[in-house]
């Protein structure tokens, strides 16, 4: 039992170094940056009031606030802005530049855990308000920032360590928060995976095709990808085999860099082929933070511990 | 606790979609299914009321780690997609087509998830209402129109045979909405 309790901990909390929490801080800042300047058109319009826009935030923050009082959404800070004398539409676009100016701060390494803790907070309160107009990408910015913000910051490649030479992060800190990405990634991609196995289309290559012919998706003409119908089934086959096989593959230092490439491929796949590009980014980005360093390049080895690749398992 | 809050769901989700079918399992399995899905409903406490305690402090930490949903995303099958088509009637006759608009491809997809989980509304009155929004948005651009017949619909994908066959996606109408501009109103009304 003791022996049991150890081996948890010591897999819990394995000194790990900073690289990952680096390549999280700088990714999710670039995500963030991406995610504004996208919808920057757009951001009024989506997350206008009643009768302001193309659907009332209104009525999403109603369904939320039923659901649980305390998820964060636009009309605290419209409220807030509100008794100092702003307009609900100036406070709406003040939250756009904050969120931007978050990630800006994120890619420089500037006030990393503030600007990580208000990423979070602004991210969660624009996607929960426009909650009748996200989707998947917005879930696995908020894990992201959610890990970050609560991450040892700032890590070395920031401007904080430079400007400020903060104490050393504990080793065993890192290397828990790390932990916990990785195998939070495990169950998204095992049961992924495992609920696209379910459908008779994985297995045909039919719901692959009709993921590609699928409007918004269609980027690739039908006409192109009729070509390769034959392609479909085995390719079909190959993205819920990459995702059930994750949690097994990647853990084993032998298969762990092809899983992982492979699976930076499928993303970059649905990037390329699916237009989904805020979406493949934010997933190479937690891949590469979780499993990257000590896996697809080495890391310098620091005086006081082996911080240079991912625990093994048994 | 995080990591099995995760599973859980995952688990949840999972089961959620075998019963709402179809999957690799034959029909005869479906009543299991449901069944195991009504339970698993009990055991997450899905029928509690909402401003249960526990359920609005689970709920809300679910929000706050970006983990209360599951990660299906296109499974187990991928689904047709949604349409809503404007049909602007003016006062001299004339009638014009037109479809909601956002500003950029990132936003098409928002809108395209938006239209999807009009369809999936089980509740009529919710969805009028989402669509009444859509269509007060139209006419914003469309003031002098006083007369928009929202089409809500779906759109039918042709498989890989059908398609070399010449056939193309085709759309279904699910709803008709009417809604008249009155000069004294500053939205549609039904």
């Amino acid at each position: 039992m003791g022996q049991r309790v150890l081996g948890t901990r010591s897999f819990l909390f394995r000194s790990d170094s900073d690289r990952w929490l680096s390549i999280l801080r700088i990714g999710l800042g670039t995500e963030l940056i991406l995610y504004c300047l996208s919808l920057w058109k757009d951001w009024d319009y989506l997350l206008a009031s009643t009768g302001r826009g193309l659907i009332s935030r209104d009525l999403a923050e109603a369904v939320l606030g039923a659901e649980s009082i305390v998820i964060p959404r636009l009309s605290w800070l419209v409220a807030l802005g509100e008794k100092i004398g702003f307009q609900s539409e100036t406070v709406v676009q003040a939250a756009w530049v904050l969120l931007l100016l978050a990630g800006i701060l994120l890619c420089f390494g500037f006030y990393s855990r503030t600007a990580a803790v208000a990423a979070w907070f602004m991210h969660l309160c624009a996607v929960k308000s426009g909650d009748l107009v996200v989707y998947g990408v917005d879930n696995f910015v908020t894990i992201g920032l959610f890990y970050l913000m609560l991450s040892p910051l700032p890590d070395r490649l920031s401007l904080d360590w430079r400007l400020r030479k903060p104490k050393e992060k504990d080793p065993e800190l890192l290397g828990f928060w790390r932990r916990i990405l990785q195998l939070h990634l495990c169950l998204i991609y095992f049961f992924s995976g495992l609920t696209k196995a379910l459908g008779a289309g994985w297995w045909n290559g039919s719901n692959l095709w009709r993921a590609l012919i699928r409007p918004p998706f269609n980027v690739v003409s039908s006409e192109i990808l009729v070509n390769g119908k034959h392609f479909f089934p085995v390719l079909g086959v190959a993205v819920w085999v990459i995702e059930i096989g994750y949690p097994f593959f990647v853990w084993n230092k032998q298969t762990r860099a092809a899983w992982l490439m492979s699976v930076i491929f499928l993303h970059l796949g649905i990037g390329l082929f699916m237009g989904m590009y805020l979406f493949a980014l934010v997933m190479i980005v937690l891949n590469l933070a979780a499993f990257g360093p000590g896996t697809l390049w080495r890391e310098k080895q620091t005086a006081d511990v082996d911080r240079s690749a991912p625990a093994e398992t048994a | 606790m995080h990591l099995f809050c995760i599973a859980a769901i995952c688990a949840r989700e999972t089961i959620w979609a075998l019963a709402q079918g179809p999957s690799i399992f034959p029909p005869s399995f479906d009543p299991i299914w449901k069944k195991t899905d009504q339970v698993a409903a009990a055991i997450f406490g899905e029928k509690l009321p909402l401003s249960q305690p526990t359920r609005q402090v689970t709920t809300g930490y679910e929000h706050l780690a970006g983990v209360e949903s599951g990660y299906g995303f296109f499974a187990p099958n991928v689904t047709d997609s949604s349409e809503l088509l404007f049909e602007l009637h003016y006062s001299d006759g004339r009638i014009e087509y037109d479809l909601p608009s956002v500003g950029s491809n990132a936003a098409g997809i928002r809108l395209a998830t938006l239209l999807d989980k009009i369809r999936l509304t089980e509740d009529s009155d919710l969805r009028e209402t989402m669509i009444k929004m859509l269509t007060h948005a139209n006419w914003q651009e469309h003031r002098e129109a006083n007369l928009i017949r929202a089409i809500f619909g779906q759109v039918v994908l042709p498989g890989v045979d059908q398609f070399e066959r010449g056939e193309r996606e085709r759309f279904d109408v699910l709803y008709t909405y009417d809604f008249v501009a009155r000069a004294s109103q500053d939205r549609p009304s039904q």
